[in-house]
């Protein structure tokens, strides 16, 4: 069984941009989570980035691994910014949805289709052929 | 709420057809219709082109806070063979389609190491809904070196940064 037959037994066909939200705590201990307990969207923004000392994606569905990412200020590591990369092929035959934790040291991707991570230099631009 | 997005073939400045799901059809005419009307010829000489066809992002439903780095590319194998090729130029605004040469680069040259920007003139960040940045401008091209018959369909990927 792979993730593919577990979303189809559980019946979660999310859109490939809601199978993670985000996780954001800082320093001050404060935690901000993409979505409030109504299922309001909220935005990482309203955080100071110089104190986000954890940048989580927390998998919606059943089969995907949750990813921490922990920023060791004492290294001169900073969070720069959190985004999604979205890819569709032109006749949707396939979708794919990043999620991308930006530091000032390199980014981490994590796939929303199976959890699979890569890290870049956080400079790199990740294009994927679907 | 995350966005959901889609491509469209463009028939106006903001009207045009979803082809998210569908194919985009080069003809000899100027219509969306995907069917065997219509069809390219190969010349006896010189290069036939089709009518340009403008594809363009839509936004069905906004992002939390908003869409950069609108991008687009191919596997960079232009499976069409030999005589066939799809050009593409950029425009900022809406354009009538044309059946002249557009003397455009060649999209299979564009991969995910060397990507299509589409926000060069109708820069983001994007927010809200509706269409949103630059057009692609598609063209095939057809010479006398082609061979006759139906051709596999060869697919563009469109990315996008949601925040």
């Amino acid at each position: 069984m792979d993730i593919n037959d577990l979303k189809k037994m559980t019946n979660l066909q999310l859109a490939p941009n809601v199978m993670y939200a985000w996780q954001m705590e800082t320093i001050d201990g404060e935690v901000l989570t993409q979505y409030d307990s109504e299922g309001k969207e909220l935005s990482w923004k309203t955080l100071d980035v110089d104190k986000i000392i954890r940048c989580s994606f927390l998998p919606r569905v059943l089969g995907l691994p949750r990813h921490d990412i922990m920023l060791d200020f004492s290294a001169g590591e900073k969070f720069i910014k959190r985004f999604g990369r979205g890819f569709v092929k032109q006749d949707n035959s396939k979708t794919e949805y990043v999620n991308c934790c930006m530091t000032n040291r390199y980014r981490v991707w994590v796939f929303s289709s199976d959890g699979r991570v890569i890290i870049t230099k956080n400079d790199f631009e990740l294009y994927i052929n679907l | 709420m995350a966005a959901s997005v889609q491509i469209h073939e463009m028939t106006g400045t903001a009207t045009g057809v979803d082809k998210t799901t569908g194919t985009v059809r080069f003809k000899t005419a100027e219509e969306t219709t995907v069917d065997t009307a219509n069809r390219l010829q190969v010349p006896a000489a010189g290069t036939n082109y089709s009518y340009t066809k403008l594809l363009r992002f839509y936004f069905v439903s906004g992002p939390s806070v908003d869409i950069t780095n609108l991008r687009a590319y191919s596997d960079g194998t232009n499976t069409f063979g030999t005589g066939i090729g799809v050009v593409y130029t950029l425009l900022g605004t809406w354009s009538a389609n044309i059946n002249t040469n557009i003397s455009g680069t060649d999209v299979f040259t564009k991969t995910s190491g060397a990507v299509i920007d589409l926000d060069v003139t109708n820069t983001g960040p994007h927010t809200g809904t509706g269409y949103k940045g630059d057009y692609l401008r598609l063209q095939m091209t057809v010479g006398s070196t082609a061979n006759p018959g139906t051709l596999a369909a060869e697919t563009l990927t469109f990315a996008y940064d949601e925040t």
